[in-house]
C-alpha cells in the first residue's frame, strides 16, 4: 500500500521543482549573469544584438494617435553562455521528473502484473492526499487526489513525455536567456497536468484544468517580445497565448456550469460518489431515479464543453494552431501529447456519469469528435507551416479519441478505445513535434532565422538522417500503417464505430484516416524528401532553403529515438482495455489475431494506403511549383485550396465576432455608463447647482431690496395671522 | 380726550413714513433717518400701551417706557455705527447711494 | 477600563500615529507612521492568533474579543430617549477585514514613502485607518454610523489634495472626484441614518446595540406587527442604499472609476481594498443579520443586480484605455460576486448548506478582492510613478525593461481572473457553485464573467508588457525594493489564501452560521 500511498510524491515533485527553480536556481542564474549588457545604453545594446544575432530588428509603425512608434523585436533573446544557475535549473527539473517517471513506471508495471512488489490496487482507486476546504454536511468542497489504473496509465504518459521533452529542451533552448524560466514553466505544467490526472473530484480537476491553461499561456508566450509575422499569417506569441487562454475559458464556462448542475443536485464533486449507483449523492439516485435524466444529459454535455475547449474541438479549434508560436518542445509536450489530451482524460474519468446520462451525451461527444477529425484533416491538407500541419493533425487525432469514447456508449467497451489512442498518440505525436523542432533548430543554425515553412525545406533526410527516420516512423504510425502503434489504436476506433452501427461516424473516421495518411506523408516528403531523392523520392532531394543544415545534437536525437521505439511498441500492450477499467473486467481486450482476421481492419489499411500512395505519387513525382500552378489555374481547386488554407474562415469569423460584436457591445456599455448612468449623477449635480445659481440672483446686495423682502414678508405674515385669528375661530 | 388709539394711529403713521423713507430714499443718510423714524414709531406705540394699561399689577411696571429708553440708547449707538459705515463707504466709493452699494451681492 | 481593551488601542494607535507624524520633523514622520501602522497590524494579528489559540472565533452575540458596553451619549427629553454606547467587538466576520485594513494601510505607508507633503499624507492615511477600523468593530449601530462618516473626511482630503490634475468637467479631476465621492457617500448616509433611527425608535429606543436587535428581533417580529416584513424591507432599503453606493452596486457605481483615476496610488489601494468592503460588510453584518426578512424580500432583485454588476462591469473593462479605470471597473465586477453570494444566502429557499457556502464564498471574496485589487493598484502605481502615464496604448513590451514588475503584475492579474491556487479562485468558485443551487439562471449568466475577466486583464497585460518592445521606453527602470515590498507581501497572502483557505473559512464559519440561523428563526 505504501507504494501507492506515497504516489503524491509524483504529483508534488514537479511543484517543488517549480518553486525551487523560481526562487532558487533562477535567482542564482540572474544574480550571476554577466552585467555588461544591462549597463550598456539601450541603443548600444540593440546594436550589439544586431551584430551578435542578426535578429533584432526595428519596425516603425503608427500608434493609436498617429505618432510614430518604434518597436524592437526580440525573436529569441540569447545569452553568450549559460550560467551555473541556469544549468542547475534544467538539471533540477529533469531529475525530479525522471524520479517521478521511474516511480510511475514502477506503479504501472506493478498494477499491470509485470512485477509484483505491492499488492494490487483497489479497483476503485486510493485517495493519496486530501484536505477539506469547506464541509457543510450536504455541500462539501475538498481537495483530494487519488490514483487508480486510469490515472497511473496517464501518469506514465505525462511523466515520460515530460522527461523526454525536458531532456530535449536542453539542446533546443541552448543559450536562451530564459533557460531557467523555461524549465520552471515546464515543471509547473507537469504539476498541473498531474493535478488533473490525480484529481478525485471536479474541484481539483477544475483547478488542474485552469493551471494547465496557465502553463500553456506562459509557455506559448515564452518569447515575450517576439513580433507577429503577418506575411506568414503568424501572430505574436503574446497574442497567441491570450487566444489560447481565453478560448479555453469559453469552454471552461460550460464546464463549470455543468459542474454546478451536478453539484446543486448532489452536493458533492467527488467522482466516486457521483458514480456510485447506491449513494444518494450519486447521479443515478439524484437524477436518473428522479426523472431528471435530461438535466443530467445537459450537465454532461456542458462538462464536455470543457473538453471541447481544452482539446481544441469544433468550434473552439482556433487556439491550437496559433499556439504553435510557442517553443517547439512546448508544442510537443502541451499541445500534442498531454494537455490537449486532458479533455479526453476528463471524459474518460467521468465516463460513468456520461454513461448514466441519456444517449445524447455520448452522441454529442462522438459527433463533435468525428466532425472535428474530418475538419482538421481537411485543413491540414494545404497548410505549409510545418508545425501547423502537426497542430491540425493533433486536433484531428483528438477527434478520433472522442469518437472512441462516444461510440463505446456505456460500460461494455468503456474508455478503453479512446484512452488507448490517447496513449499511443502521445508518443508518436510528441515524436513528430520533437522531430519538427529538430528540423527548425537545424535550419535556424543554417539560415539564422526561424524557418517553419515547408516550402523552404526539402531533402533534409540526407542532412539529418536520425530525425528523418524517426519522423518517418511516426508518420507511418499516425497514418495507421500496419504493425505500428497508431494502426492498432486508430483502427480499433474505426472498427468500433462500425460495430456499434454508427455508420455515419464510421464513414467519417475512415475517410479521415485516408486524409491523415495523405497529409502526413506530404509533410514528410516536403521536408525530408522530394523529386529525385533516394528510395523513389523518400530519402533526400532538392533542398529549397539556404545554408547547410546539420543533424541536431544528441540531447535532441536521443529522445527522438526513444519515442520512435515507443511509437511502435505501445501498440502491443494488448491488456490496455482491461487495465484502464478494472471495475469492468469483462471489457473486451485487444486481440491481435482477431485484428488481422477482421476484414474491417483491411478496409482501414486500404484507405490509409490509398492516402499514402496518393501523397507519394503527387509529391515525389512533381515539383512543388508545378502543383502550385495547377491549383492556381483551376477555379475549383483554387477555391478549395483557399478554403482549407484559411481554415474554413472560422478564425476570420471569430475575429469579426470579437471585433464588432463583443467590443461593440462593450463600447455601447461604456458609453451608456458615461452618458446615462453617470450622466444622471452629473445631471442631478448640475440641476442642484443650476437651481442655486438661478436662485442666488435674489441676493442683489441692495439693502433696500432686503428691507422690502423683510417688511413685505412681515406684512404677509401679519395678514395671515389676522385672518386666522379672525376667521378660524 | 387722548386715547390709546391716538397713540397707535400716530405710531402707525410714523412707522409708515419711516418705512417709506427707508425703502424709497436712495441717500443712505435718508434711509438711516427713515429707520430712526420707525424706531421712534415703535417707541410711541410702546409708551402708549404702557400708559393705558389698566391691568394690575402690570399697570404699575412702566415696562414700555423703560423699553423706549433702551431703544433710544440703542438707536443712538446704531446711528453712530451706521454713520461711521456710511462715511467709510463714501471714502471708498465716493457715493452714499444705497442703490449702488451692493458689496454683498450673490 | 476602556483602555485595557486591545480594540480601543486598534482605534487609538493610528490616531496617535497621525499626531506623531504631524508633530515630528519630516525625516522621522515616515518612520513614525510606519511604526504606528505596524504596531496596529501587530495588534490585529495578536488578536487573530489569540482567537486561533482559544479556538473561539465567535459570532455577533458572542464576539471573540470585545470592550465593555459603556454609555457614551445618554440624552432624555420627555419620552425620547437617545443613547449611544461605546461598544466594540470582533468576531470571525470582522477580523479578516480588520487585518486587511491594518495590512493595507501599512503597505500604503510604504508605498507613499516619497510623496510631497508627506507628513500630512501619512497622518491622513492613519486617520482613515481609524475610521475604517471603527466601522468594522463597532457593535452599536449609531457608533457604526459615526465611524462610517469619520472615514469620509480623510478620504476626501487625500483625493482632493494629492489627486491628479487632469481636467474633468471643468475642474481638476481631484476636486471633481473628491466631491463626487463625498457627496455620493453622504447621499447614501442620510438614508442610512434615517433607517437606523427608524429601527432604533421603532424598537423602543433604549439601545442601538446590534446584539440587541439580532436577539430581540424575533420577539419583536412575533409580538408586534411594526416589525413585519414590510417594515423590515423599508428599513433595509434605507440602510442598504448607503451600502449599495459604497459597494458599489449598479447603478450607483459611477463615483468609483472617477475616484480611482484621480486618487493617488495608495489611496486607490485603500479605497478598493477596504472602503468597498465596508459596504459589503455592512450588508452582511447589519442587513442580513438584523433585517433578514427585508433582505429576503429583496433577494431576487439583489441577485439580478449582482449579475448586472458582474457582467456589466466586466464588459466595460474591455474597452478601457486607462489601466486604473480598468481595474476600477473590474472592482465593480468582482464586488458583484459578493452581492450574488449574499443574495443566495438571503433567499428563502434552497439548501441551507449551499446558502451558507455561498455566504462563505462572498466573505472570502471580500478578503481576497482586497488583497488582489490592492496589489493591482500598487502595480499600476509603480508604472505610473516611472512613466507618468497609465494609458495602455502607449506601452508595449515593457516587460523587457521591467521584468520584476511584469511578473508581479501578471501574477496579480492572474489572481484577479480567478486562477486556482490564488485567493480569487476560492471565493468565486465557492460562491458560484453554491449560488447556482439558489439562483440558477442568474448564476449561469454571471459565470460568463470568467471569459470577460480573463480577456480584459490578459489583453491589458499583453498591450502593456508583452509583444514587440516599444523603444520609447528603453529608459524605464524596474520596480525598486521599496516598491516591491508591498507587492510581494500581498502576493504571499494571496497564495496562502488560495492554497489553504481553511484558516479563513474556519474563522468566518461560526459567525456566518449564527447569521443564517438568526435569519431562519425570524423568518419561520
Amino acid at each position: 500500500m505504501a507504494w501507492y500511498q506515497f504516489s503524491w510524491l509524483i504529483l508534488f515533485g514537479p511543484l517543488f521543482a517549480f518553486v525551487a527553480i523560481i526562487f532558487g536556481t533562477r535567482m542564482w542564474d540572474l544574480a550571476t549573469r554577466p552585467r555588461e549588457e544591462a549597463e550598456a545604453t539601450p541603443a548600444d545594446a540593440a546594436h550589439a544584438h544586431d551584430e551578435a544575432e542578426g535578429e533584432t530588428q526595428l519596425i516603425v509603425t503608427h500608434g493609436p494617435h498617429g505618432e510614430e512608434v518604434v518597436l524592437e523585436d526580440d525573436e529569441d533573446p540569447k545569452v553568450p553562455r549559460l550560467t551555473m544557475g541556469a544549468r542547475a535549473s534544467g538539471y533540477l527539473g529533469i531529475v525530479v521528473v525522471a524520479l517521478a517517471c521511474i516511480y510511475s513506471w514502477i506503479l504501472l508495471l506493478n498494477t499491470s502484473g509485470v512485477i509484483n512488489i505491492a499488492p494490487p490496487l483497489d479497483p476503485r482507486g486510493l485517495t493519496v492526499f486530501s484536505y477539506d476546504w469547506l464541509n457543510q454536511g450536504t455541500a462539501s468542497y475538498s481537495i483530494a487526489f487519488h490514483i487508480d489504473n486510469l490515472a497511473i496509465a496517464m501518469t506514465v504518459v505525462v511523466t515520460t513525455v515530460s522527461l523526454l521533452v525536458q531532456f530535449y529542451s536542453q539542446g533546443y533552448m541552448e543559450n536562451s536567456a530564459g533557460y531557467a524560466r523555461f524549465f520552471s514553466y515546464l515543471s509547473l505544467f507537469t504539476f498541473s497536468m498531474l493535478d488533473i490526472v490525480f484529481a478525485q473530484n471536479f474541484l481539483v480537476i477544475f483547478v488542474g484544468w485552469e493551471l494547465v491553461g496557465l502553463s500553456s499561456y506562459l509557455l506559448i508566450g515564452f518569447w515575450i517580445n517576439k513580433r507577429a509575422k503577418p506575411a506568414e499569417d503568424r501572430p505574436a506569441p503574446a497574442t497567441a497565448a491570450i487566444q489560447a487562454f481565453i478560448t479555453n475559458r469559453i469552454g471552461d464556462v460550460g464546464f463549470i456550469i455543468g459542474i454546478m448542475i451536478l453539484f446543486a443536485q448532489t452536493g458533492t464533486f467527488d467522482f466516486g460518489t457521483l458514480a456510485d449507483k447506491t449513494n444518494p449523492h450519486g447521479v443515478v439516485q439524484a437524477f436518473v431515479n428522479s426523472g431528471n435524466t435530461g438535466l443530467l444529459t445537459a450537465a454532461m454535455i456542458l462538462v464536455f464543453c470543457g473538453a471541447i475547449g481544452k482539446s481544441a474541438q469544433l468550434p473552439l479549434t482556433v487556439w491550437l494552431p496559433t499556439a504553435m508560436e510557442g517553443p517547439t518542445p512546448v508544442s510537443a509536450l502541451i499541445h500534442a501529447a498531454t494537455m490537449v489530451a486532458a479533455g479526453v482524460y476528463m471524459v474518460a474519468r467521468t465516463y460513468p456519469l456520461f454513461a448514466a446520462a441519456g444517449p445524447e451525451a455520448l452522441g454529442v461527444v462522438g459527433w463533435v469528435g468525428g466532425i472535428t477529425a474530418l475538419y482538421a484533416a481537411l485543413t491540414a491538407l494545404t497548410q505549409t507551416d510545418f508545425k501547423r500541419v502537426l497542430a491540425f493533425s493533433t486536433i484531428s487525432q483528438l477527434g478520433y479519441m472522442f469518437v472512441g469514447l462516444g461510440v463505446a456508449r456505456g460500460t461494455e467497451f468503456g474508455v478503453g478505445p479512446g484512452m488507448y489512442h490517447l496513449f499511443t498518440h502521445a508518443f508518436f505525436k510528441a515524436l513528430l513535434f520533437l522531430g519538427a523542432g529538430s528540423v527548425i533548430h537545424s535550419l535556424h543554425h543554417a539560415m539564422h532565422a526561424e524557418v517553419q515553412d515547408m516550402r523552404k525545406m526539402g531533402g533534409l533526410a540526407k542532412y539529418m538522417p536520425i530525425t528523418a527516420i524517426t519522423w518517418l516512423v511516426a508518420t507511418l504510425s499516425i497514418s495507421g500503417f500496419p504493425f505500428f502503434a497508431g494502426f492498432y489504436s486508430k483502427d480499433n476506433i474505426i472498427a468500433l464505430a462500425f460495430d456499434q452501427q454508427d455508420y455515419g461516424l464510421y464513414i467519417i473516421t475512415l475517410g479521415t484516416a485516408g486524409l491523415t495518411a495523405f497529409y502526413m506523408l506530404r509533410a514528410y516528403i516536403l521536408a525530408f524528401g522530394g523529386k529525385g531523392g533516394g528510395f523513389g523520392g523518400l530519402w533526400g532531394g532538392p533542398y529549397r532553403g539556404e545554408g547547410e543544415p546539420h543533424e541536431s545534437p544528441r540531447t535532441i536525437t536521443i529522445p527522438l529515438v526513444l519515442l520512435a521505439i515507443a511509437s511502435i511498441i505501445a501498440g502491443y500492450w494488448t491488456g490496455f482495455f482491461n487495465y484502464v477499467q478494472p471495475i469492468n473486467p469483462s471489457a473486451p481486450n485487444l486481440n491481435l489475431g482477431e485484428v488481422f482476421t477482421n476484414p474491417l481492419t483491411w478496409v482501414g489499411v486500404l484507405v490509409s494506403l490509398v492516402g499514402l500512395g496518393w501523397a507519394y505519387v503527387l509529391y515525389t513525382r512533381f515539383e512543388l511549383a508545378t502543383i502550385h500552378n495547377v491549383v492556381e489555374n483551376n477555379a475549383l481547386l483554387r477555391f478549395l485550396h483557399r478554403l482549407t488554407l484559411r481554415k474554413f474562415y472560422i478564425d476570420d469569423l471569430y475575429d469579426l465576432l470579437i471585433r464588432y460584436v463583443v467590443l461593440g457591445i462593450s463600447h455601447i456599455e461604456a458609453a451608456f455608463d458615461a452618458y446615462v448612468v453617470d450622466g444622471i449623477v452629473n445631471g442631478v449635480a448640475q440641476a442642484v447647482t443650476g437651481l442655486g445659481r438661478s436662485v442666488r440672483h435674489v441676493e442683489t446686495g441692495k439693502v433696500q431690496a432686503y428691507m422690502v423682502g423683510f417688511f413685505g414678508g412681515l406684512a404677509v405674515l401679519a395678514i395671515v395671522v389676522f385672518a386666522l385669528v379672525t376667521f378660524v375661530k | 380726550m387722548l386715547t390709546l388709539n391716538h397713540f397707535l394711529v400716530l405710531g402707525a403713521l410714523l412707522f409708515c413714513i419711516g418705512l417709506y423713507g427707508a425703502l424709497a430714499k436712495r441717500n443712505a443718510i435718508a434711509v438711516l433717518m427713515g429707520i430712526e423714524v420707525m424706531l421712534n414709531a415703535v417707541n410711541v406705540t410702546m409708551v402708549g400701551f404702557s400708559f393705558f394699561n389698566t391691568v394690575k399689577p402690570y399697570s404699575t411696571y412702566l415696562t414700555g417706557q423703560i423699553f423706549a429708553i433702551f431703544i433710544i440708547t440703542v438707536a443712538a449707538a446704531e446711528a453712530a455705527v451706521a454713520l461711521a459705515m456710511i462715511i467709510s463707504i463714501y471714502r471708498k466709493r465716493s457715493t452714499v447711494d444705497v442703490g449702488e452699494i451692493n458689496l454683498m451681492k450673490w | 477600563m476602556i483602555f485595557t481593551s486591545d480594540l480601543t488601542w486598534i482605534l487609538l494607535l493610528p490616531v496617535l500615529g497621525a499626531v506623531a507624524a504631524i508633530a515630528a520633523p519630516v525625516r522621522y514622520a515616515r518612520w513614525l507612521a510606519l511604526l504606528f501602522s505596524a504596531a496596529t497590524f501587530a495588534l490585529t494579528m495578536a488578536i487573530f492568533f489569540r482567537m486561533v489559540a482559544n479556538g473561539n472565533f465567535g459570532d455577533l452575540n458572542h464576539p471573540a474579543d470585545f470592550t465593555p458596553q459603556i454609555t457614551w451619549i445618554d440624552f432624555t427629553a420627555k419620552n425620547v430617549h437617545f443613547k449611544i454606547d461605546y461598544f466594540l467587538g470582533v468576531d470571525g466576520l470582522s477580523i479578516p477585514l480588520v487585518i486587511l485594513n491594518a495590512l493595507l494601510t501599512m503597505l500604503a505607508i510604504i508605498g507613499g514613502w516619497e510623496k510631497v507633503r508627506v507628513k500630512e499624507y501619512m497622518a491622513l492615511l492613519l486617520l482613515l485607518e481609524t475610521g475604517v477600523m471603527g466601522v468594522f468593530i463597532s457593535l452599536d449601530l449609531l457608533l457604526f454610523f459615526l465611524f462610517w462618516e469619520v472615514e469620509l473626511a480623510p478620504m476626501f482630503l487625500l483625493i482632493g489634495i494629492w489627486g491628479s490634475d487632469v481636467i474633468k468637467h471643468g475642474m481638476p479631476g481631484r476636486v471633481y472626484s473628491a466631491w463626487k465621492f463625498l457627496l455620493y457617500t453622504f447621499f447614501g448616509s442620510i438614508f442610512m441614518l434615517a433607517g437606523i433611527l427608524l429601527l432604533y425608535f421603532r424598537a423602543g429606543g433604549n439601545t442601538a446595540s446590534m446584539q440587541f436587535f439580532s436577539t430581540h428581533m424575533q420577539f419583536l417580529a412575533g409580538a408586534s406587527p411594526i416589525f413585519g416584513w414590510s417594515w423590515q424591507l423599508l428599513i433595509f432599503l434605507l440602510i442598504f442604499l448607503a451600502f449599495a453606493i459604497k459597494i458599489p452596486m449598479f447603478p450607483f457605481h459611477t463615483w468609483l472609476p472617477d475616484a480611482h483615476t484621480d486618487a493617488p496610488t495608495e489611496v486607490s489601494v485603500i479605497l478598493a481594498g477596504v472602503l468597498l468592503k465596508m459596504g459589503a460588510y455592512g450588508l452582511i453584518r447589519i442587513c442580513l443579520t438584523l433585517l433578514p426578512g427585508g433582505v429576503q424580500e429583496f433577494a431576487p432583485w439583489l441577485a439580478v443586480l449582482a449579475a448586472i454588476n458582474i457582467i456589466y462591469g466586466a464588459g466595460i473593462c474591455l474597452v478601457q484605455t486607462d489601466m486604473k479605470k480598468l481595474i476600477a471597473y473590474s472592482s465593480v465586477s468582482h464586488m458583484g460576486v459578493i452581492l450574488l453570494g449574499v443574495a443566495a444566502a438571503a433567499a428563502g429557499f434552497g439548501g441551507m448548506a449551499f446558502r451558507q457556502a455561498a455566504l462563505t464564498g462572498a466573505t472570502i471574496q471580500m478578503f481576497s478582492h482586497g488583497l488582489i485589487t490592492g496589489m493591482l493598484f500598487f502595480c499600476v502605481g509603480v508604472i505610473y510613478d516611472h512613466a507618468h502615464t497609465r494609458e495602455i496604448a502607449v506601452f508595449g513590451g515593457v516587460a523587457k525593461k521591467m521584468p520584476l514588475l511584469a511578473t508581479l503584475f501578471t501574477f496579480a492579474g492572474l489572481a484577479s481572473l480567478g486562477l486556482p491556487g490564488l485567493a480569487g479562485f476560492v471565493a468565486e468558485y465557492i460562491t458560484f457553485t453554491a449560488s447556482y443551487q439558489v439562483w440558477a439562471v442568474v448564476t449561469v449568466i454571471s459565470v460568463f464573467t470568467m471569459i470577460l475577466t480573463a480577456s480584459y486583464l490578459l489583453w491589458m497585460l499583453k498591450r502593456v508588457f508583452y509583444g514587440p518592445f516599444n523603444t520609447k521606453w528603453s529608459w524605464l527602470p524596474d520596480a525598486n525594493w521599496r516598491e516591491a515590498i508591498p507587492l510581494i507581501s500581498l502576493a504571499v497572502f494571496i497564495v496562502f489564501v488560495g492554497i489553504f483557505p481553511n484558516v479563513l473559512i474556519q474563522l468566518i464559519t461560526p459567525a456566518l452560521k449564527a447569521i443564517l440561523h438568526t435569519g431562519t428563526v425570524i423568518i419561520h
